[in-house]
């Protein structure tokens, strides 16, 4: 069980900065841009949140198997394709909370940063990210939550190899079906503290943003 | 007055077109018009929050935007200090580092020596460390003044920012903006729908209408002088006639016009004349009463046009055989049986209330007449 902790907290390294950045600013593109196909961009993004792990997975891997970059650097069935696997369901829960938050700072309020004489990085440093911080972090937290989750299209596009990219919610399906129930439940239950503990988190920074605005 | 803001914005926005051209002295100029008039598209444009099509802005000799050679200066460089209506406060900043946003460069030590010599003139030393929610509105709009007044700019502009306290606080921050104008010296533009600013505010009032320019007035001029009656005109309120003065049937002195007669108070000169009657003066008349003999003369019969309500005031616009005739009274002063359209109201217009404008040559107002002097009794 060790290695499939070791292998989900990897991938968690990874993805977790990548759905800032990656769930941020497409989030913050959606929110503030006005471009052509921004609609087709949004459901294109959201796709993944409908579409069963099993589908995503399949043109994931139809996909990456095409192209000769991925195939030669043997990229399906090893981490990487577990960090992929992961990333691609949990992505559209970070692009939305990012977008919310966005849309939900004053655009006034960014105006009248940029009279008091501050450039536009500074107004977006100082005013437009604090003011998203909440609801971003809540997004970060749903979603690194679902990526670490997992299961469904890291088992189409990276398989359930043992120190390669079993991660836990492979391994407790490997355990089960091995008739492994003891160990299962050992990992399904730190599963469920993870849980928890994220969800007990955005309990918290709601609460805290709505003491802040009353 | 030094000109020290010259501006020149034209722009289309779907249906509607602002296309307004004026200047500015070291001074308080109040833009007043009706919503959706472009009064604060005109703002939006000054501060370079939006880009018009067309225009021309210069700044205390510094051109910060012109269409036409392509000069373009963003908000954070041009030195205007833009109060939203809202105010647009940080949320998630104490009163102190609200205003110290403002302060402009320097070492921290004197940038928050200057955020607390703000905070301190607009008399909130004690409240540096509150968030704006655990500030009272007046509280707000005051550190909204100590951060646009931090960033030391050329020119503040206002969006009704007052426009939500109640009478006394609005008195207080008109007072506190205007000691600042002097203070300073910069040029303030200050927009409002509300009559009141104007001459509370105001060193020179600008009229805005659907996007242009009407007039503009000095304020001097509208407490007293002929401006009084343009002003009137472009508010498109009060009674204004034109006619001439004559001594009447009975051999007393009256003004007449194309539509009827009024009988005047005393013996004013002869000639032709604007008649101006401020609509709070025209009284009511009970027809189950006997009628004042001074006023009997001068007693309509009108049919309720139009009834508008704001604030505690009543305004009337009664249709009469000669011509429309506005009435505005202080709530409490009125029968309500009055207020319906389409009923009947008999009015009288006391003799003593006609402001006497004479014609000198062709129609130009010089001063104001006889009857004027006897108005104020």
């Amino acid at each position: 069980m060790e290695r499939a902790l070791l292998i989900s907290l990897k991938v968690l390294v990874i993805d977790v900065p990548l759905l800032a950045l990656l769930g941020g600013g497409l989030g913050w593109l959606l929110a503030r841009k006005v471009f052509h196909g921004r609609e087709a961009l949004s459901l294109l993004v959201q796709l993944p949140i409908i579409l069963p792990p099993s589908v995503l997975g399949l043109y994931l891997l139809l996909v990456l198997g095409r192209i000769d970059f991925f195939r030669e650097a043997g990229f399906l069935f090893a981490f990487p394709a577990a960090v992929l696997g992961a990333l691609l369901p949990s992505l559209p829960i970070m692009v939305q909370a990012s977008r919310a938050a966005f849309a939900g700072v004053d655009r006034e309020l960014e105006e009248a940063a940029l009279t008091l004489g501050r450039g536009p990085g500074e107004v977006f440093l100082r005013i437009t990210l604090p003011l998203a911080r909440r609801t971003l972090l809540v997004g970060l937290a749903l979603s690194s939550a679902r990526a670490l989750g997992d299961f469904g299209v890291t088992l189409m596009v990276a398989g359930n190899i043992p120190g390669r990219t079993q991660t836990l919610p492979l391994y407790i399906y490997g355990q089960v079906e091995s008739l492994n129930f003891a160990k299962a439940h050992f990992a399904a239950l730190l599963l469920v503290a993870v849980g928890i503990v994220s969800l007990y988190a955005v309990r918290k920074l709601e609460a805290d943003g709505h003491e802040n605005l009353s | 007055m030094k000109t020290c803001l010259e501006a020149e914005i034209r722009e289309k926005l779907g249906d509607f077109q602002l296309d307004v051209s004026f200047s500015l002295g070291r001074e308080i100029g109040v833009l007043f018009g009706p919503s959706g008039s472009g009064k604060s598209l005109t703002l939006l444009n000054l501060a370079g929050l939006r880009s018009p099509a067309e225009g021309r802005i210069a700044l205390a000799g510094r051109v910060v935007m012109d269409t036409r050679t392509r000069v373009w200066t963003p908000p954070q460089k041009r030195r205007m200090a833009l109060l939203f209506q809202n105010l647009a406060l940080f949320p998630h900043m104490t009163a102190l580092e609200n205003v110290l946003f403002g302060c402009p460069g320097g070492t921290t030590t004197e940038r928050l020596a200057k955020a607390r010599t703000w905070l301190a003139r607009v008399r909130l030393e004690a409240f540096e460390r509150r968030y704006p929610g655990q500030l009272s509105g007046g509280q707000r709009q005051r550190v909204a003044i100590a951060r646009a007044m931090a960033t030391d700019p050329e020119m503040l502009l206002l969006d009704e920012p007052f426009s939500s306290l109640d009478g006394p606080l609005r008195r207080n921050l008109r007072r506190e903006l205007r000691g600042l104008q002097a203070e300073t010296g910069i040029p303030i533009l200050y927009v409002t729908h509300q009559v009141e600013d104007i001459c509370a505010l105001g060193d020179k009032v600008l009229f805005i209408e659907k996007g242009k320019l009407s007039g503009s007035l000095l304020v001097d001029e509208i407490l007293e002088g002929p401006g009084r009656i343009s002003f009137w005109r472009m508010m498109g309120w009060g009674n204004i006639l034109e006619g001439e003065v004559k001594v009447g049937s009975k051999g007393r002195h009256c003004f007449s016009w194309g539509q009827g007669e009024l009988t005047l108070k005393g013996a004013p000169r002869l000639g032709g004349a604007i008649a101006f009657v401020s609509p709070e003066k025209v009284r009511f008349i009970d027809p189950r009463l006997p009628v004042d003999a001074e006023l009997a003369d001068n007693v309509f019969t009108g049919k309720v046009d139009e009834t508008l309500m704001e604030g505690g005031t009543l305004r009337m616009h009664l249709l009469t055989d000669r011509g429309p005739w506005q009435i505005e009274k202080r709530n409490g002063n009125v029968p309500h049986i009055l207020l319906r359209p389409g009923g009947m109201v008999d009015f009288a217009v006391p003799p003593g209330s006609i402001e006497l404008i004479y014609f000198k040559g062709e129609k130009e107002e010089i001063s104001l007449g006889q009857g004027s002097a006897e108005s104020h009794s």
